[in-house]
């Protein structure tokens, strides 16, 4: 069970450089997400690691040995494909089974003819029937062993596909957003299953998703990765506590991250509306006067109908139930209607499910700034806080 | 644009006049070889007698060697069936799998050849074969007409490997599979129904071959059926009897071939397999 060492990996189609110099390290038995939006570069760095296409220039490391020229075969991996890839002609049972066969088939039980009675005394063989049974219990897939891939609904399907994945043992799992095409109920099914068969079988596994809620629940590591570059390797909770840069706290979080533009002050920062916020976590490295961008958590603010906050209008609300998301602009001034301008300034709070709020009410912004994020206006990138220097500390 | 509309009934009569149309040779054929010389030019009956149905099995007691040339037609047929749908099955996958540079001359190149009618080519095949020693020979009948119907079969299983999703085979990869099996035991069982379609056209193609058959075999006894059934045709006097008796025989192994790969012919194989 390896760990997996990337240093410098580029895959580029003709001119097109669709990943540029994908570098990191991923300890054994985590469970990698690479995150990110469409066409960001994950499913081909995914592809990558199977072997099902070149590496252009860097170097892939399973436990230190470079597979860059193996074969999917020889590196031992299973694939769950987003589309799940069954064999249409093939039962569930045959299917399960397909990976076990052709690891144990010579060249000559290929050979048409011989290959139909090889598969017939290998389906028998306890050894295979037995496994196929085990994994066809666990994913609860034994009513429809005899069942071909067409008869069965989306969810059975991507069963079907774990199991065959499950059924040897490999080194690393690699899936392709497999939850993509299911519904919504069904999906929130299935991640708690991989969650719990990630904790059952207790190997590497490796999970694209463009969704940031599966990447927060399952993942124990998440690269966010977009243009084919990594924009930040760590833990769910970093990525989420400490945002490299502005494309990740707008990425990660729903509602995403708030972007406050902001002047450093002597002991704060001056916001909209000239007021200052008290904070001595600012960045380090800046000045007072200087222009920056503070990042926080819409469950970070408080709203208020009145007192010394931030006047603010309320400009939007999504009540969820539990919890409800009110958008807000600074100042008073009337909202837009129409268009792009809707979500442009826009700021969101969390608040409980319980406060009545209407669109168009004013109200009053407190933010609380400590363990806020700190970013460059120009660069997106971010600045280190104080607070930032005492976690880095030994 | 607003769509054509015919009622049920008008369909009906469409369909029934198409069917009528397109089996009437069958039943003139069938009729013909019914009816007794004396009364093909006086008359001949509207509803063929039935009475004289054994009439149409006279020819294999002629001395015709209906059997022998049928024969020859059979290991004409399944012999370019054979060897075309190997090829083809190789070449469309390497078409349709496989990135190399020409593959798009090559797949033109295949298609130009169905440009190029029969008869041009007869006399330089007649030299080469002439050299080879392939003349009189049903070898050669089959090597001419695989080099003809062949790119037709390439083209058919190269679009059915074309619709088979790319996941399935890279899932294969993953599993363990090497090329060649993943070509017998994934794209041959899900490609079937075309790669039967295949097969019929190659098998009538061969079946029904003439040129090249009356053209390099002159041995009476390497004769096809359909240079057999030519030879009914006298200077002076055809008996078109026997000509459409023997006809009725020379169907019957085509239309038995059909019915038994129709069954492959089925669509919707890889239903299933990917997301839906």
């Amino acid at each position: 069970m390896p760990a997996l060492t990337f240093s410098g990996v580029t895959k580029s189609f003709g001119n097109a450089e669709v990943i540029r110099d994908f570098t990191a390290e991923v300890p054994d038995k985590e469970f990698l997400v690479l995150l990110g939006p469409s066409g960001c570069g994950k499913s081909t760095m995914l592809r990558m690691i199977a072997g099902l296409i070149d590496i252009t220039d860097g170097e892939l490391l399973f436990d230190g040995e470079r597979v860059n020229e193996l074969d999917p075969k020889q590196r031992n991996i299973a694939f769950v494909f987003q589309s799940y890839a069954l064999y249409p002609h093939l039962t569930v049972k045959a299917n399960i089974a397909f990976p076990l066969l052709m690891s144990r088939f010579r060249w000559w039980q290929h050979i048409p003819g011989i290959d139909f009675f090889a598969r017939r005394a290998a389906m028998r063989d306890p050894e295979i029937a037995g496994r196929v049974h085990e994994i066809a219990e666990m994913m609860e897939l034994t009513p429809l062993l005899g069942r071909r891939p067409k008869t069965l609904s989306g969810g059975q399907r991507q069963r079907v596909a774990l199991a065959r994945a499950l059924v040897r043992d490999p080194s690393v799992y690699l899936l392709d957003e497999p939850l993509s095409n299911l519904d919504a109920k069904l999906r929130a099914q299935m991640r708690v299953e991989i969650s719990a068969l990630y904790e059952r079988v207790g190997t590497s596994f490796v999970y694209v998703t463009h969704d940031q809620v599966e990447a927060m629940t399952m993942g124990t590591r998440i690269i966010l990765m977009d243009g084919g570059v990594i924009q930040q390797n760590g833990t769910p909770k970093e990525i989420y506590d400490r945002p490299a840069n502005t494309f990740v706290a707008r990425f990660i979080g729903s509602p995403p991250m708030n972007l406050i533009p902001a002047t450093l002050v002597p002991g704060g920062a001056r916001l909209a509306e000239d007021v200052v916020v008290v904070s001595n976590d600012v960045p380090a490295d800046r000045v007072n006067g200087n222009e920056v961008l503070l990042g926080v958590r819409a469950e970070r603010i408080r709203l208020a109908r009145s007192g010394e906050g931030i006047p603010a209008r309320v400009a939007m609300i999504e009540r969820l139930g539990a919890e409800t998301i009110v958008g807000f602009r600074f100042g008073h001034a009337e909202p837009h209607t129409i268009g792009a301008s809707l979500v442009r300034d826009l700021y969101s709070a969390r608040i409980p499910g319980d406060v009545d709020v209407t669109v168009g009410e004013h109200c009053h912004v407190e933010l609380d700034v400590r363990d806020a994020s700190w970013f460059d206006v120009e660069t997106g990138e971010r600045l280190v806080s104080t607070a930032d220097m005492l976690a880095a500390a030994p | 644009m607003k769509r054509l509309r015919i009622p049920p009934v008008g369909r009906w009569i469409v369909v029934i006049l198409v069917v009528l149309i397109a089996s009437f040779p069958v039943y003139w054929m069938f009729n013909t070889a019914l009816t007794p010389r004396s009364e093909l030019f006086t008359g001949q009956p509207l509803i063929p007698d039935l009475t004289r149905s054994g009439e149409i099995f006279a020819v294999f007691t002629s001395d015709v060697p209906i059997f022998r040339w049928l024969g020859n037609s059979a290991v004409v047929a399944i012999g370019t069936t054979a060897s075309s749908l190997m090829m083809a099955v190789l070449a469309g996958y390497g078409l349709s799998r496989y990135k190399f540079r020409g593959r798009g001359v090559l797949g033109f190149a295949l298609f130009a050849t169905q440009m190029l009618p029969e008869a041009l080519l007869i006399v330089p095949l007649y030299a080469l074969f002439a050299t080879l020693g392939l003349l009189n020979g049903l070898l050669g009948l089959v090597l001419a007409n695989t080099a003809f119907v062949m790119p037709v079969a390439v083209w058919i299983v190269k679009s059915a490997m074309d619709s088979v999703p790319y996941e399935i085979e890279e899932a294969a990869r993953v599993d363990g599979c090497p090329r060649f099996v993943i070509l017998m035991r994934i794209m041959i069982p899900l490609t079937a129904p075309s790669i039967a379609a295949a097969a019929v056209i190659l098998f009538f193609d061969g079946w029904n071959e003439y040129l090249f058959a009356s053209t390099f075999v002159q041995d009476r006894e390497f004769w096809t059926a359909s240079v057999g059934l030519s030879s009914f045709i006298g200077e002076f006097i055809t008996p078109l009897s026997t000509v459409f008796s023997a006809a009725i025989v020379f169907t019957i192994p085509a239309i038995v071939f059909f019915l038994l790969v129709q069954r492959q012919i089925v669509s919707g194989l890889t239903a299933g397999s990917v997301k839906g």
